[in-house]
């Protein structure tokens, strides 16, 4: 009985060998005609074929405009506020990996006033996973009455009052 | 808004991509080698059977001294330190291997031994699935939402500021994804791309992860090896590199999750500590490896504990009946005290971290919700779990294979061997268990985990369905030649 309990083992085995390395080579074959395809690219044009030029340029200008140690205000389309410490949107997530090192800061509904949350200059809204970014540049006032200036804006030109 | 222009043309990378992946890789395996020779246990290995490990070492250790510059002695995490930490276990390696070099012993005469060349087949097919996974790394960039929204991040945190204590995690204002995770995966990768200069968008890490697989399979070999003998272990790791899950799926070598990582950590420290022979420097190699799996996700923690659980009682089952080579307490205490070190080091890290988006399981935790709910969901659990288990895509049937093996060589689960093995293999699985049973979407939660569960586990299983395998084949063996 154990035999053939044996026996059996290891023609299912060989049965598996036999589907899985096939499978196996396939898949590498696959990959390496793609990585072929794409030898000689630059990260950018890389980049472009997987998320969509237009996405891959939108976070281009974004880089651009922001500084890596200036943060930024984070937010997704039609959603300005966080509910809750959970919310977590993928298109969001998506964004601020192609824009690291540069700091996120999110919007959630009930946070007190925040000295420097009010200092922060840029605003990207995360459309959808994949889709275009938009960046839009909020208008920079004084720091707010009993705040210190944000460390960001201490090499910009000074600040005008605010209204 | 300013139009949006064209993105600016880099200089084609490609090749000088690729030499960085390879030194990422490099950046850990040649120091590992340089302390796997300072460690008697795994000097004696033939090269595959060593490199598994070599390369797991190599990042703890690497990883591990240069957290602790950074943490204790604010050690800027650049070239200059990274250069020093990498290249002293290089040189007390070579230093280790020249001291002990003989003169070559004048040859004697012996039996010509052929070199089986279904054993060399198999290494090339594994070889040729595993090329798979890194074209791809090194040719696409990433898009798991995992190594995107907590490891990566964490390691660009890390490198920009050169510091594991980063300020954009200590301080609230920062939206940071589990920013209290173990980061040793997030700054080994750091380390890669500072050490090679990367760019923006070049990822030179994707290697360092991918290499994860190739020390899985050698671990594997060599555990696989010590438990059934050369044709089990080679079938096994055989069969071991083909489920497409471990190359291409969610946590596999093409990701930047750390699941893989954390299953070579904790596979190798099983191995070393419950299959091989109990000596101090085994048990500090393996408390070494442990520490790695504690540093890399918050599952390494409970694996840790319980793969010292299990060593303990080898080592009071060894002790009521002594014999050469039995397991000692200085055997335990070497295993231990990497563990207990590093998780004095990670609370010191987390105290001035601020949690914040975490859904902090144990935090929430109540042992009445989970005893109840253990038992109250399991109709929910058990077909959801199997679902996923026998998923034809990611595993092709394995785990069919799996269960067939061991129901034909159970005899082997007599060995005390093979019975802590499998308990060490169904650890992740009770792990898994105890989250879904408190979860507030368990179905979600376990199509996300399960299968990275059993990722976790999959050394020591491999080791149980390897001594199920050898008992089958020397039953045939025997018989073939009693009939003959």
């Amino acid at each position: 009985m154990r035999t053939w309990l044996a026996r059996g083992a290891l023609a299912l085995m060989a049965l598996y060998l036999l589907i899985a390395i096939p499978v196996g080579l396939r898949n590498t074959f696959l990959r390496l005609r793609a990585a072929v395809r794409t030898a000689g690219l630059p990260p950018g044009a890389v980049r472009a074929r997987v998320f969509g030029p237009a996405y891959v340029a939108a976070v281009e200008q974004i880089r651009r405009a922001i500084p890596e140690d200036e943060p930024y205000l984070l937010s997704e389309a039609g959603k300005p506020y966080l509910a809750s410490e959970l919310d977590q949107p993928a298109a969001m997530l998506w964004v601020r990996f192609d824009l690291l090192p540069r700091r996120a800061m999110v919007l959630r509904q009930g946070l007190p006033p925040d000295c420097w949350r009010q200092q922060v200059r840029w605003l990207v809204v995360a459309t959808a996973p994949g889709r275009p970014p938009v960046l839009l540049q909020r208008p920079l006032t004084a720091p707010p009455p009993g705040c210190p200036p944000a460390p960001w804006l201490r090499s910009l030109k000074p600040l005008r009052p605010s209204p | 808004m300013a139009e949006i222009t064209e993105t600016p043309e880099a200089e084609p990378v490609t090749a000088a991509s690729v030499a960085a992946n390879l030194g990422g890789v490099a950046l850990f395996a040649l120091p590992g080698l340089g302390f796997a020779e300072l460690l008697a246990p795994l000097r004696r290995l033939s090269l595959p059977r060593r490199l598994g490990y070599a390369y797991l070492l190599g990042v703890v250790g690497i990883g591990g001294i240069l957290f602790l510059a950074s943490h204790l002695f604010g050690v800027p995490l650049r070239r200059p330190a990274i250069a020093v930490v990498a290249v002293v276990p290089v040189v007390l390696g070579l230093v280790g291997w020249a001291r002990r070099r003989r003169p070559a012993p004048a040859p004697h005469p012996g039996p010509y031994r052929r070199r089986n060349p279904w054993q060399t087949l198999a290494a090339l097919a594994i070889a040729a699935v595993c090329l798979g996974p890194l074209a791809s790394a090194l040719a696409a960039p990433l898009a798991d939402w995992d190594g995107r929204m907590t490891w990566g991040s964490l390691a660009s945190y890390i490198r920009h500021e050169g510091t594991v204590d980063a300020s954009v995690l200590r301080d609230d204002h920062w939206w940071v994804i589990h920013p209290r995770y173990p980061p040793l995966l997030p700054l080994a990768q750091a380390v890669a791309q500072e050490t090679f200069g990367a760019g923006e968008d070049e990822q030179d890490f994707r290697a360092f992860y991918a290499a994860f697989l190739v020390a899985l399979l050698f671990v594997v070999l060599d555990g696989t090896r010590r438990a059934a003998g050369p044709v089990a272990a080679i079938l096994t790791t055989l069969c071991a590199a083909l489920p497409p899950f471990f190359s291409y799926g969610g946590g596999g070598a093409t990701s930047a999750y750390s699941d893989l990582a954390l299953a070579g950590f904790y596979g190798a420290g099983t191995v070393l500590l419950l299959v091989a022979q109990p000596s101090p420097a085994s048990g500090f190699a393996a408390g070494c490896l442990l520490a790695g799996a504690v540093l890399t996700k918050n599952e390494g923690a409970p694996l840790a504990v319980a793969a010292l659980l299990l060593a303990a009682v080898r080592l009071l089952r060894r002790r009521s009946r002594p014999a050469t080579g039995s397991p000692g307490v200085a055997w335990f205490g070497a295993a231990a005290a990497p563990v207990l070190i590093v998780f004095a080091m990670l609370a010191s890290w987390r105290v001035a971290i601020p949690n914040r988006a975490d859904e902090d399981y144990l935090g929430a935790l109540h042992l009445t919700d989970l005893f109840r709910g253990a038992v109250t969901r399991l109709p929910v659990i058990v077909p959801e779990a199997l679902r996923w288990t026998f998923r034809w895509s990611d595993w092709l049937g394995f785990w069919i294979l799996f269960l067939a093996v061991l129901l034909a060589g159970w005899p082997a689960l007599r060995r005390p061997l093979a019975r802590r093995m499998l308990l060490a293999g169904l650890v992740p699985a009770v792990i898994g268990w105890a989250a879904y049973a408190v979860s507030t979407r368990v179905t979600d939660l376990i199509g996300e985990t399960w299968e990275r569960f059993l990722l976790q586990g999959f050394v020591p299983l491999t080791v149980v369905f390897a001594a199920a395998l050898g008992h089958g084949l020397r039953r045939m063996r025997g018989r073939i030649l009693r009939e003959s």
